[in-house]
């Protein structure tokens, strides 16, 4: 019974840390109207902040707090609404996300090159000492946490309610137009908004930190942790404090019963840190559990300019240069080792991570679905490609195929009726729960497992120059299917369902079915990618599909251009030189890369003008019909949630 | 004041024939606003059936009850002698129910002919192999689409075996050539008739028509016109939203007139014009809505 | 065309329009347009739909800015201002149909209504429900759950309480009872009474026509006639219903 209570009671302490990472998401969410990805990121750096200044530099704690809450958080908040954030106004649903995202992975980019990312640090507690409650013995340091937790909720309630700023603060996502003509600056109400869920995400981090001082923190479990409150503030909807409070301190109590109460019966099956897996599980059921979205007019009309469709002989030609140009290359690299690594091997990396590439274009560049769980089928097509008919076998390719179409049919089922941000979170979910809780198993990658290269009647793929022309087959073969899909009835449809799902629906067609199909037949292509990965260097471990590195990678296309094949290409070619030439920066150059081409949804490749590709704030950007304005004013692009009551 | 319809059911068109669309006693309310209350009305067969009000009166948000956009907090909608009311957007439009929004809602990073042959191939089932083989080769969208979308086929004129393809269809709403522009680069008028000939691409035995002449000129509006009776005469049931009075008074068989959500006159274009009712809705005095009721 | 003068030399106008131009991307809308508002007046401006009418009044209050031409309020132009420094200087604009924060209680949108008057929320709240009653009993609800009318009420309690020199409303009626655009219109009457200049967008003549002192009726991006309420009424009819 003891036990249950102390169970109970640090089950109320790890949620109480949850909610106040939940309740930064909601403000900013209120605040801002955007969901920040890169909430948990921003509590890391809080959190080694505090490691730095306190155990580095011996400030006193209390100031180090002082100093990150009151000094460090606010300024990067204000830093990034007026780099970053400003310039989405009226952006697509998309942009915030990627946005979001590059700053998470600058942000561990960052901490990477600061901190050791191996490295477990210890925390000193703001506050020391403890004492006994019943037959408990509590720290003052988490009695801190839950006063904290409890004070916020109820200010915040406060501020939102019973402030002008803070009524302001919610007025500003429902009507910056309006707030303008009240009076009040609309800018300025969104800078406060990004200030304020800084600071709240800084505090988590720094109070979910001091909760694992058996352990230490390390920078991904750290950015993780935070992750936990993302499931607690979808409960809330983005917007009710109270409920997103609960929901945290619900969530903390189950994690810690199934840590304590579970997990000891089932240690036997499972190898991996469940835990870690856990936290996306919640997030990926509340997110099931929303309501779906309205099919409804928008009226607005997407004036993105989208490069020219080649037509089929100009694809076909174009795949037949790619060849020549690969045997060209074979033949020049065949023998050219950089730093130990075969280029030729690089290049057949470069191939699979293509053919990835390719599956986003389908997926997010016709369709309009943002998936961050590419790299998990890619890990499941290589798995399979090691352990079906033993390795090397083309069954594997067809097995990693079937699998991840399966696989991706049953992530979209449930999901596919959400709206973007959600169905986006809902693939980082998945992603993370993949690789925490399948591919971090020992016994599933282990120290990595073989997988031959492939062996076809006749044909043998042992050299690297084979196994490279092999693989330029493959992109070529899926290049050129993706580009038919494009030019079918298939592919105008998923044109059309990303461009207006209203009409879609009034004139007979089935956003579900289609939805499901471009999902799974995506899966299936990474699946694929995955399956020939593996056979390159004879070796794949769970490290090649790791969850940060999904995430770069769809950076990457969408920094190249998610429409086109080329696209794809530049951005398999940028991820593989950079993971092996230089890994550090990978997370540093993807999200400069996406802050860069700011919100030109048709990156590199669909950029005609360099103002687009300024951030800077003194380059005023020209209203041009290029990519969110809208055709003779017809309506202003209503942002996500906005409601439009049509008379 | 005006004779109204009795609302309902039991208000059979003349001649006694199944109406294409039967509206019974619709109400919708967002939040505290009342955007319809039981409105009623009836599209029949071969007609051109106008919807005329004020800014805000709720045509819309009919047209939206009507598509399956928004769900009637009461009444019914029957599409023929099917209940539609509680049916999914795609479901209505397989039965032949197609729209255009006043806002619009094309397929912006599409050529216009793509849009068109979006609806022609409506029917088709993506899997089929045969369209990815001829995807293979072709540019895109210059395939002629299969199908049955009849009142395309009667559409395109008097020759039986012609096939319906995005050109031919694009030529006959006054869209000649103009197959390959970016849907999202034409002027709001041109986009707005690419949208109606989506929608006859389906094939439908309804067509809701919300405001298809705003951005037009007198002569384009005149086409259009003319365009609408013709498709009426091969038997289709035409719902037109417009604030264009010549285009409405001109070729509308029968007008309903919305005002604050109400029904307050049904009648043909010269009764509507003569109503004071009608007069007062639009030119605004002091008498109260109910009253005509 | 010359636009005949209505008012003497004397009145100074409160707010000015001079050959603005505007432009959605390519595509210009407004084409020239020349009006004067006499301070103390209430102005309405006629036309039918897509005549830019909307937009000329996000022009007037820095929501978009012209690419030709200048608006002057008081003797000032004010081309350069924005949307909020306007508001500060006395123009308070209620856009069509979304003048409230649907979002927001009744109370919290009246405490948004405080960033420009320097009243506190008791004092304005006070000033509201002492005109509209009926605001009282829902203050705790949100506005986008009230009905129509009290919505408007609600979005024109901001020119109650801010004390704007010149008022821009746009399509104060629509979709309301004519009962309750009388009581609008009645505040209105009020409001230039006090002295602030009412700029008033309708699509129904007749409405308002009823309290405007001077109109002028806009048909594709131009001014087409200006003159006397009734001159307007009898044009105004020629250009909606004309067949």
């Amino acid at each position: 019974m003891t036990s249950f209570l102390q169970y109970t009671i640090f089950g109320i302490i790890l949620g109480a840390g949850f909610a106040i990472a939940a309740t930064g998401l909601v403000v900013t969410y209120t605040t801002a109207g955007v969901f920040n990805f890169a909430h948990g990121a921003v509590g890391m750096i809080a959190a080694f902040s505090y490691w730095e200044l306190v155990a580095n530099h011996h400030v006193p704690a209390v100031l180090a707090l002082v100093i990150i809450l009151l000094v460090g958080a606010p300024i990067a908040g204000a830093l990034v609404e007026r780099v970053l954030m400003r310039r989405l106004h009226g952006a697509t649903a998309e942009r915030p996300i990627m946005v979001t995202l590059g700053l998470l992975v600058i942000l561990t980019g960052v901490a990477t090159i600061v901190w050791s990312p191996k490295s477990q640090y210890q925390l000193n507690p703001i506050v020391s000492g403890s004492f006994r409650l019943v037959s408990i013995n509590l720290q003052y340091q988490q009695v801190l946490t839950i006063g904290i937790a409890i004070a916020l909720v109820i200010g915040l309630r406060f501020l939102f309610s019973s402030t002008r700023t803070g009524v302001g603060l919610r007025a500003v996502v429902d009507d910056p137009a309006l707030l303008a003509m009240s009076g009040a600056s609309p800018d300025a109400m969104s800078q406060y908004g990004w200030i304020l869920g800084f600071v709240m995400a800084a505090l988590a981090g720094v109070m979910l930190a001091l909760t694992q001082e058996q352990t230490g923190i390390s920078i991904v479990a750290m950015t993780l942790l935070v992750v936990n409150g993302y499931a607690a503030a979808i409960v809330g909807r983005l917007k009710n404090i109270p409920v997103t409070f609960i929901a945290a301190i619900v969530i903390g109590l189950l994690e810690d019963y199934i840590i304590y109460y579970l997990l000891p019966h089932l240690s036997q099956g499972l190898n991996s840190d469940i835990t870690l897996a856990l936290p996306m599980a919640f997030l990926f059921i509340a997110l099931v559990m929303l309501p779906s979205v309205r099919l409804r007019a928008v009226g607005r009309l997407s004036t993105v300019r989208v490069p020219r469709m080649p037509s089929g002989k100009e694809s076909v030609l174009g795949g037949a240069a790619f060849f020549v140009l690969a045997v060209i290359a074979s033949v020049v690299l065949s023998s050219v080792v950089v730093r130990g690594t075969n280029l030729l091997n690089l290049g057949g990396e470069i191939m699979a991570f293509g053919i990835v590439g390719l599956s986003l274009v389908l997926l997010t560049g016709y369709s309009g679905q943002v998936s961050l769980c590419q790299f998990s089928f890619m890990g499941i097509g290589a798995f399979l490609m090691g352990k079906v008919a033993g390795g090397g076998s083309l069954f594997g390719l067809v097995a990693a195929a079937l699998v991840c179409a399966v696989l991706g049919a049953l992530v979209a089922l449930p999901t596919l009726r959400l709206r973007a941000l959600y169905f986006a979170l809902a693939t980082f979910a998945f992603a993370d729960a993949v690789d925490q809780g399948f591919f971090q198993d020992s016994r599933v990658f282990g120290g990595g497992i073989n997988v031959g290269r492939i062996i076809l009647p006749g044909l043998s793929f042992g050299g690297n120059r084979s196994e490279f022309l092999l693989l330029s087959v493959f992109f070529v073969l899926v290049a050129l299917l993706v580009l038919t899909i494009r030019r079918s009835l298939f592919g105008r449809r998923l044109v059309a369902m990303s461009d207006s799902p209203a009409a879609y629906a009034t004139l007979g067609l089935n956003l579900a079915v289609t939805k499901v199909a471009v999902f799974a037949i995506a899966a299936a292509l990474a699946g694929i990618a995955g399956g020939l990965y593996a056979t390159v260097n004879g070796t794949v471990g769970s490290a090649d599909f790791d969850f940060f590195s999904g995430i770069i990678f769809v950076l990457f296309v969408t920094v190249w251009s998610i429409r086109t094949v080329s696209g794809a290409f530049l951005a398999a070619v940028t991820y593989v030189m950079l993971t092996t030439f230089w890994s550090t920066g990978l997370g540093l150059v993807a999200g400069a890369g996406i802050i860069l081409i700011g919100r030109a949804a048709s990156g590199i490749l669909g950029i005609d003008r360099l103002s687009t590709l300024l951030p800077l704030p003194w380059v005023k950007r020209a209203p041009v019909a290029g990519d969110s304005g809208t055709l003779a004013g017809i309506g202003t692009a209503p942002m996500e949630g906005e409601t439009r009551v049509a008379g | 004041m005006s004779p109204v319809d009795e609302p309902g059911l039991a208000s059979e068109p003349s001649g006694g024939a199944l109406p294409a669309l039967t509206v019974s006693q619709v109400s919708v309310r967002f939040g505290g606003v009342s955007a319809l209350t039981n409105v009623s009305l009836v599209v029949p067969p071969g007609t051109v059936t106008g919807l005329i009000g004020p800014n805000g009166a709720g045509k819309t948000t009919l047209f939206n009850v009507i598509s399956g956009l928004q769900e009637p907090d009461r009444g019914a909608v029957h599409f023929f002698d099917t209940d539609v009311t509680m049916m999914k957007p795609y479901r209505r439009a397989r039965l032949g129910l197609a729209r255009t929004f006043q806002l619009l809602e094309l397929f912006g990073t599409l050529t216009a002919g793509e849009n068109v042959q979006v609806g022609l191939e409506s029917t088709v089932k993506w899997w089929q192999w045969s369209h990815l083989r001829k995807a293979l080769w072709r540019n895109s969208g210059s395939e002629s689409a299969p199908g049955d979308p009849t009142a395309a086929v009667a559409l395109v004129g008097s020759d039986a075996l012609a096939v319906a393809t995005p050109d031919r269809l694009l030529a006959e709403v006054g869209l000649e050539g103009m197959a390959n522009e970016q849907a999202n680069a034409m002027p709001t008028g041109l986009a707005r008739t690419v949208e109606l000939a989506r929608g006859l691409a389906i094939g439908p035995k309804l067509l809701l028509l919300d405001e298809p002449g705003s951005g037009l000129d007198e002569a384009e509006s005149q086409a259009l016109g003319t365009l609408l009776v013709r498709l009426a005469s091969t038997g289709m049931a035409v719902l037109l939203v417009e604030h264009d009075m010549e285009l409405v008074m001109g070729i509308c068989d029968r007008i309903h007139v919305l005002d604050f959500g109400h029904v307050i006159a049904t009648g043909s274009p010269e009764a509507i014009r003569s109503d004071p009712a009608v007069q007062t809705a639009y030119l605004g005095t002091g008498s109260p809505p109910g009253g005509t009721r | 065309m010359t636009v005949p003068e209505m008012s003497p030399a004397t009145v100074p106008p409160a707010l000015a329009i001079r050959g603005v131009r505007a432009s959605y991307g390519r595509i210009e809308v407004l084409h020239g347009v020349d009006l004067t508002v006499p301070a103390g007046s209430v102005f309405a401006l006629l036309g039918p739909n897509g005549a830019g009418k909307s937009t000329l009044l996000s022009v007037i209050s820095g929501q978009m800015r012209p690419t030709a031409g200048e608006v002057v309020i008081g003797d000032k132009p004010v081309g350069k201002l924005s949307t909020q420094k306007l508001a500060r200087t006395g123009l308070c604009s209620i856009p069509e149909g979304r003048g409230i924060f649907p979002n927001l209680t009744v109370r919290e949108n009246l405490r948004i209504w405080t960033y420009r008057g320097g009243l506190s929320v008791k004092a304005v709240e006070e000033q509201t429900y002492g005109t509209f009653p009926r605001l009282a009993g829902r203050r705790g609800q949100l506005a986008g759950t009230l009905s129509g009318g009290e919505q408007q009420m609600l979005a024109i309690s901001r020119a109650l309480v801010t004390d704007p020199k010149v008022l821009l409303l746009d399509e104060l009626s629509m979709g309301l009872a004519p009962l309750i655009v009388a009581e609008l219109y009645e505040l209105v009457g009020t409001l230039a009474a006090q002295g602030k200049t009412v700029l008033l967008v309708e699509q129904f003549v007749t409405t308002a026509l009823l309290v405007a002192t001077g109109a002028a009726i806009m048909v594709h991006g131009k001014i087409r006639q200006q003159g006397t309420p009734s001159d307007m009424a009898t044009a105004a009819h020629g250009v909606y219903l004309s067949s």
